[in-house]
């Protein structure tokens, strides 16, 4: 009785513990691995909230990087474009400017991560926003749901 | 009832052809008589009496112990089953530069403004130079 209890209780945790981020390769820039957090704008937004989007978690990171930061933040991104089932993606100078991904759905619905890269006006930084989706929503979707005119209230936080 | 007849019961409880019925009667005979001649009958009976009751006694705590981890089991499911049913938690913070924020309109509006700038085709020079804006 103790073993079937101890295996059920494992086997109901399992899908707690396997979060679907958790496989990325770019989740070491959410976790704070690549740009310390002290240096970024972490946005985490789960539930009700986001029904309007029709998605059930929005996870991103905003930042200022270096080169260096750069590169293996778009080497990450790359590395799980290989795995998506659809993608959009821009390179600039050799390195990853824009990315859309859908990768291969998850428990919780699909699985999308974008990333967006724009340089400063000095060239001594990059701006870089990397974020990560699951839910109902597709691509297609978000971006037929957002309208075109959306006017940008972008603050500093 | 004679000696006589508790005898022939005893010898027929021997042979295994008692009913249920008379197995009965003759426990509750010899638990009343102290006649030495049913001694070795009393003892008999005495012994699977006790098994009987270990049995029954050892049977009542695992049927017991069966329940609770029955119950158990059915607690953590539905514990568990519960926070799986209404996951994700409603969850809305952001953490600039490690300050955290929980201003639900403050957060819904970054949440808005981010996918604008990577769904909407309204990309241009205006949105370059607010994310420019942004982190400088």
């Amino acid at each position: 009785m103790k073993r079937i209890l101890i295996i059920t209780t494992l086997l109901l945790l399992l899908p707690v513990w396997a979060r679907s981020q958790d496989g990325l390769h770019s989740q070491a820039v959410f976790d704070g691995k690549v740009v310390p957090k002290d240096r970024i704008v972490e946005t985490l937004v789960k539930g009700e909230y986001l029904k309007d989007y029709n998605i059930t978690l929005f996870h991103s990171i905003r930042m200022d990087v270096d080169e260096a930061e750069l590169q293996r933040i778009s080497g990450l991104v790359q590395e799980d474009a290989r795995d998506a089932v659809s993608k959009e993606m821009e390179i600039s100078h050799g390195l990853l400017s824009f990315a859309l991904l859908a990768l291969p759905p998850g428990p919780d619905g699909n699985r999308l991560l974008g990333f967006q890269s724009k340089p400063s006006d000095d060239g001594t930084s990059t701006s870089v926003i990397i974020v990560y989706l699951e839910g109902e929503t597709t691509l297609t979707d978000l971006k037929k749901s957002i309208p075109t005119n959306s006017k940008l209230t972008l603050k500093r936080l | 009832m004679t000696q006589e007849y508790w005898k022939e019961l005893t010898e027929k409880y021997f042979e295994g052809a008692t009913s249920p019925e008379e197995e009965r009667a003759l426990r509750g005979f010899l638990a009343r008589t102290d006649d030495p001649a049913f001694d070795e009958a009393r003892a008999v009976l005495g012994y699977f009496s006790a098994q009987r009751s270990r049995r029954a006694a050892r049977s009542r705590v695992s049927k017991l112990t069966g329940l609770l981890a029955a119950a158990a089991g059915l607690a953590l499911v539905a514990i568990l089953g519960h926070s799986l049913i209404t996951r994700p938690d409603d969850t809305c913070v952001i953490y600039a530069y490690g300050e955290k924020n929980t201003d639900t309109q403050a957060v819904l509006d970054d949440v808005n403004n981010t996918l604008t700038l990577l769904f909407s085709d309204n990309q241009g020079p205006d949105v370059a130079a607010q994310l420019t804006e942004l982190f400088n």
